[in-house]
């Protein structure tokens, strides 16, 4: 396909043969923006014709990119050439000429050497210039002259360069255009250089008429200053001239003691009236007070007020005397205004460059005052804009991205506590951060909300946001971060709606990061501070509910991990139960309370919906008051039976109220089941009995016998529950293939692994079903793994990924994350060098097997690309990565107990190469929905580089934890792992 | 309403035991006391006796919107000695403004100037201290004002950095805008001294070098050591002509 731009600018070069050069430029620019000068002179050297428009164009274009590269030299160079080459420009070259003289002299302007500026300026006499512009360049060239005189220590050098100004100011003074004024102004200043100050005085006096009829011209041109043009009237500039010199003079005479008061209150204040006595007014002070409440449009005013102030103040402490102010507040308003309205004006017309330096200009008379906030915020977002914009050089690129953070960071913090501007500050920052939003930089737009919400606290809107945070990232499963939030919240914001809502989540948070006793803690606290509420509502009954359940679960693992935990000593065991069956003991008391409260539900309930979940809530809550009990644990025969009937009347009590519950089946049985402990074998009959009869098609009445024994077994008699399943499995055809998968699921749950392989044997030889088999051989897989014959494990698995009809199946991904965990077991134990390695490819393999099944495909089964991925796909990918970088670092541990120095630091290098390199640095960092991985990957990485003595990369990698994860699960050990890296380069660089 | 003579509290001049100031004391009301003014440490206020007069009025600071004391003469050349790096021959005339001047405004900027020139003799812990008998009786003083920079340096140089972060923090949000810009380059000084990496100068650009020559352009005494300070910065993250134009720069507001 061919490239369009090529087609357009083919196309304008016949139409337009003038504008050949320029096109000729267009075409190398974007090499030159590269820096890629040799190719571009060798398309220069192409040119057959080296006097032509097309070749100095070029050439020029190229000394153009030099200047901007900070090549100043190379540039004057090739202007050097260009200018002594074409000493007499040809009529085609003659407008080239004219633009490249003038930007000649402003480049050298631009790197402060004014003197060969002023001889650049000459060089514009080669080419004839309409009216308009050789009146500007001559203004230009005075100007720069009575810059330079003062500067020249030759005095009769001094006098020439005066000389030389004024005769080009008389010049101008043969039309009365903006020019005229311009040239009034350079007079006075050549008098006042000459030091005949009296004299400048009356020349301004002189032309005073002639410079208000310019004036007024331009603000009917340009009535409220908005386009720019009252800020050149030249009106305020001859005060502004006159102003400063006078000042200067005084500030001269006061050096000289008190002698000079009398001279230097005539040149601040005007000197006497012979007559009348009074003062003229046409000292320094009433200058700068003059222009800068009459003329607030223009470019002095400001500096102008400033001088005004310093003047009123030093004449304060001289003279001990105060000068009246006489600047109204809405003088002061009026004058901020127009100084901002031109950068405004080039802001809105998305002129960003002008803008900003428009904005910095207003910005250094008015830093702190009420237009400042707004005008700090759109200068913020004229860097960010042109920073991300085409045509620049990334050097320009990161000075304009650190200019916008500067400018973010300036706003975030100085106007935090001033109050009359804190409410905006923070919406600039918030406008800011939406900025970013919008260009899709979800890391930046993430750091200038986590300014906002650490120096805005007491914004209007932080709460909110800051839930709204906190709310994105749990749903991400970012949960440490969506914690910092919520805990934020509940410290900061107490009586924000938000406050119980963030006390709820972050018991939520704690619960999904596993830390279940810090979410018993925080969801007491929310219970407790509802409970103190006046009326407290629903959210009390709910939330006591979860308290109780959460409770209850946590007292059952506990349980659970004493009974099953082999690896534990019998003590640790005792001790899990007994503390397990503490908290058993609390739910019962908490779902107690929280039946003891519906019994007056209307206080707790609004409407239905309320009504509804209040009253399921109080079912369930007997219920599982009465399967607690089941499970308080005594080493005393005798309290245990009382215990156990505790429990029959607590079920009895429950099947009572709740007949038509459909968990009331299951608390018959349970009834039989605790009668039958107890050995009460009438009662036990009378239950299953009641069971049959009352819930004849209920899954407990056909399946008392499994079903007993599940209840054995949750209820912590294991033993009583395994026999009823051995049992059942003595039987045999008596139940169907769906029951034996049941009690095998169930045996493996209970880790009776023996038990559990024999009852998926059972299923396999009763059933064809491939689902079955599935189910079944994975499961003999886990089980055999558990029972540590492992090779045995792999050859199932291995069957089961070769196998054609079941590879098809969702539990192929089981299989082969089971492989992962398998192989990678037994490498960690095998000794030869080339078996473990490939036991730990084998591992690595099944996860590219699982992520290949995994990746996303459209409807067509076609791949779909990484870039449209949702946030669960990207997050479950990454996941998969990490295991990948994990079977490597269990590779490491290997090398450690198996391996020599050497293979260790090969290993680690290769750990680093897979998480750093092949991770860390090819993720998108600021992917939101894959933060947990990343948050993982850096807490991983970072010890290891420090081992491998990478301590650079581990402070990057420390750093970028910091950013990315401020309120993370590991802010204290990433910043201990800081120090260490630091510490560790501090000492390298000291032994070096 | 109480008059402000009312308010007063009239002695008998009993000579003057400490030193005492021509000057204008403004009332909180706005009324002009013109005479000689001395702070009396003794009962917290100020004694004033109007010129011609033999009474003298004292009122505490409350009472006060402003005093105008013009600058003692010794001041001015003991400042330049200091700048000069004549800094040891400028503290006995510094003492003596301090010691003239109590609590008379020119004994907060003779301080500085004292701190300063004990700083250059390598005596923190002496300007560290002069600077503590300012804040003890006005304690923004350690935040606001011209004396509040060589604080901080005094702290630094004694190991106290933490109590100069804490200050140049507040600084930075609340004081004047000489304080904060200068709080600014402080703070970008410890950004590069924790370490030097790329990270690091930039950050010390963006919260501080940077900040201050682009926004602080008002203050013209931090413009030099900012732009020379963010022409090194630059240097280090590879952008040479940047760091040319801001030396330039640097050498331009010197």
């Amino acid at each position: 396909m061919p490239d369009l731009a090529d087609i357009v600018i083919d196309q304008v070069k016949k139409k337009f043969p003038d504008a050949a050069p320029k096109l000729k430029v267009a075409e190398i620019q974007g090499l030159l923006s590269l820096g890629k000068f040799d190719e571009v002179q060798k398309i220069i050297d192409a040119i057959p014709d080296k006097r032509g428009a097309e070749y100095w164009a070029m050439t020029l274009a190229k000394a153009d990119t030099y200047f901007s590269f900070g090549k100043h030299e190379e540039a004057e160079k090739l202007y050097k050439r260009f200018f002594a080459a074409n000493a007499r420009p040809t009529p085609a070259l003659a407008s080239f000429y004219r633009d490249s003289a003038y930007k000649y002299a402003q480049m050298l302007l631009y790197i402060g050497r004014d003197k060969d500026a002023l001889e650049a300026y000459n060089l514009l006499s080669a080419v004839k210039l309409d009216e308009e512009l050789a009146r500007r360049i001559l203004a230009e060239k005075a100007e720069l002259m009575l810059k330079l005189a003062p500067l020249e220590k030759n005095v009769s050098a001094k006098n020439a360069l005066l000389m030389k100004a004024d005769k080009v100011a008389d010049k101008l003074l043969w039309k009365q255009d903006l020019w005229f004024g311009k040239a009034v102004v350079f007079k006075a200043h050549i008098l006042m250089l000459q030091g005949k100050s009296q004299e400048a005085d009356e020349l301004v006096e002189t032309y005073m008429t002639q410079l208000k009829t310019i004036h007024d011209s331009l603000r009917e041109q340009d009535p409220d200053g908005t386009y720019g043009m009252l800020r050149m009237s030249p009106m305020p500039q001859c005060r502004f001239l006159l102003g400063a010199i006078k000042e200067k003079e005084a500030m001269k005479l006061a050096d000289g003691g008190e002698a000079n008061n009398a001279k230097i209150l005539d040149l601040l204040l005007g000197s006497r009236n012979p007559q009348t006595k009074k003062r003229k007014g046409n000292g320094a002070y009433n200058h700068f007070l003059n222009v800068f409440i009459r003329y607030p449009e223009s470019q002095w005013a400001g500096e102008c007020g400033q001088r005004a102030e310093k003047l009123r103040a030093f004449i304060q402490d001289r003279f001990n005397t105060k000068i009246r102010q006489s600047v109204t507040s809405d003088q002061m308003a009026k004058v901020r205004q127009m100084q901002f309205a031109n950068a405004q004006l080039a802001f809105s017309q998305n002129q960003y460059k002008e803008a900003i330096v428009k904005y910095e200009e207003a910005l250094s008379r008015f830093p702190e005052v009420p237009e400042s906030v707004d005008a700090l915020g759109n200068l913020a977002i004229c860097y960010i804009d042109e920073s991300y914009g085409g045509n620049i050089t990334p050097e320009e690129k990161e000075f304009l991205q650190l200019s916008a953070d500067t400018v973010v960071g300036h706003i975030s913090e100085r106007f935090s506590e001033k109050p009359d501007m804190m409410r905006s500050a923070g919406d600039q920052l918030r406008r800011i951060g939406e900025h970013y939003g919008e260009m899709k930089l979800k890391a930046k737009r993430l750091e200038t909300y986590e300014l906002f919400f650490r120096d805005y606290p007491n914004h209007y809107a932080a709460a909110q946001l800051m839930m709204s945070f906190a709310q994105t990232a749990y749903n991400s499963e970012n949960y440490p971060t969506a914690l910092g939030y919520y805990k934020s919240i509940a410290t900061s914001y107490t009586n924000s709606p938000y406050y119980y809502d963030a006390l709820s989540r972050v018991s939520q948070c704690y619960a999904k990061m596993g830390e279940t006793t810090n979410s018993i803690a925080a969801l007491q606290t929310y219970v407790s501070k509802l409970a103190a509420k006046d009326s407290p509502g629903h959210m009390l009954i709910t939330g006591q509910y979860r308290l109780a359940s959460q409770i209850r679960e946590y007292g059952v693992s506990l349980i659970r991990n004493g009974e099953t935990n082999e690896s534990a000593t019998a003590e640790q065991k005792a001790d899990w139960i007994k503390e397990g069956s503490k908290y058993i003991a609390q739910a019962a008391k908490n779902f107690a309370g929280v039946s003891r409260l519906l019994q007056n539900p209307d206080a707790y309930q609004l409407n239905s919906a309320e009504r509804k979940v209040n009253s399921e809530i109080k079912e369930n809550s007997a219920l599982l008051y009465a399967l607690s009990l089941t499970m308080l644990q005594s080493d005393n025969a005798e309290t245990k039976k009382k215990l156990r009937l505790g429990a029959i009347k607590a079920f009895e009590k429950f099947v009572a109220e709740f007949p038509k519950s459909k968990s009331a089946p299951l608390a018959q049985l349970r009834i039989g089941t605790l009668y039958t402990i107890n050995e009460d074998m009438k009662n036990a009959q009378e239950a299953l009995d009641k069971l049959a009869k009352e819930y004849p098609n209920s899954e407990q009445a056909k399946n008392s016998v499994p079903m007993l024994a599940a209840a054995l077994i949750e209820m912590g008699l294991k033993g009583e529950g395994v026999a009823k399943y051995r049992q059942m499995l003595s039987a045999g055809g008596k139940y169907t293939a769906g029951q034996f998968l049941n009690a095998a699921i169930a045996l493996e749950g209970a880790r009776e692994f023996e038990l559990a392989l024999q009852a998926y044997d059972k299923v396999l030889e009763m059933s064809k079903d491939i689902g079955h088999k599935a189910i079944c051989l994975i499961g003999k897989a886990k089980c055999l793994q558990q029972l540590k014959r492992s090779a045995e494990a792999h050859r199932i698995v291995d069957e089961f990924i070769a196998d054609k009809n079941l590879s098809k199946l969702q539990q192929f991904v089981d299989a082969n994350m089971l492989l992962v965990d398998i192989a990678s077991s037994e490498a960690k134990n095998e000794k030869n060098e080339s078996a473990r390695i490939s036991l730990f490819n084998a591992a690595v393999d099944a996860i590219k097997k699982v992520r290949a099944y995994k990746r996303p495909r459209d409807i067509r089964n076609q791949p779909i690309p990484q870039s449209k991925w949702t946030p669960a796909q990207r997050l479950d990918d990454a996941r998969l990565r990490l295991l990948s970088a994990e079977v490597v670092l269990r590779q490491l541990d290997a090398e450690r107990k198996f391996g020599t120095k050497e293979t260790v630091a090969e290993t680690r290098g290769k750990v680093l190469a897979n998480m750093q390199s092949g991770m860390l640095m090819s993720m998108d960092t600021s992917d939101e929905a894959i933060a947990p991985v990343i948050e993982d990957l850096c807490y991983k990485c970072v010890p290891l580089l420090i081992e491998h003595g990478h301590y650079e990369d581990a402070i990057a990698d420390c750093d970028l934890y910091l950013k990315l994860f401020p309120k993370g699960r590991w802010v204290t050990e990433i910043t201990t792992f800081r120090n260490q890296a630091k510490t560790e380069l501090d000492l390298n660089k000291n032994k070096k | 309403m109480k008059t402000m003579l009312g308010m007063l509290i009239a002695t008998l001049i009993a000579g003057a035991a400490t030193a005492q100031v021509k000057g204008v004391l403004i009332t909180a009301d706005g009324q002009k006391i013109d005479g000689t003014i001395r702070w009396k440490q003794t009962s917290e206020a100020y004694e004033v006796v109007r010129s011609g007069g033999s009474v003298a009025l004292e009122m505490t600071p409350d009472k006060i919107r402003d005093l105008i004391i013009p600058e003692p003469a010794a001041l001015k050349s003991a400042i330049s000695q200091v700048k000069s790096g004549a800094a040891a021959a400028a503290i006995p005339a510094l003492k003596k403004v301090i010691q003239g001047y109590t609590r008379l405004k020119w004994d907060e900027v003779a301080t500085r100037y004292l701190a300063e020139a004990h700083l250059a003799a390598r005596d923190a812990a002496e300007a560290r201290k002069v600077c503590e008998s300012v804040i003890s009786h006005k304690p923004e003083a350690a935040f606001c004002g011209e004396m509040a920079p060589t604080y901080w340096s005094a702290l630094i140089a004694t190991d106290r950095a933490a109590k100069a972060e804490e200050l140049m923090g507040r600084a930075i949000k609340s004081g004047d805008r000489r304080s904060s810009a200068f709080a600014l380059i402080r703070r970008g000084d410890l950004i590069l001294k924790e370490g030097q990496t790329a990270e690091a100068h930039k950050k010390a650009l963006i919260d501080g070098y940077l900040r201050v020559a682009t926004l602080y352009r008002d203050v013209k005494d931090a413009q030099p050591e900012a732009c020379e300070k963010a022409a090194g910065c630059f240097e280090k993250i590879g952008q040479t002509s940047r760091a040319e134009t801001f030396r330039q720069l640097a050498r331009s507001v010197k």
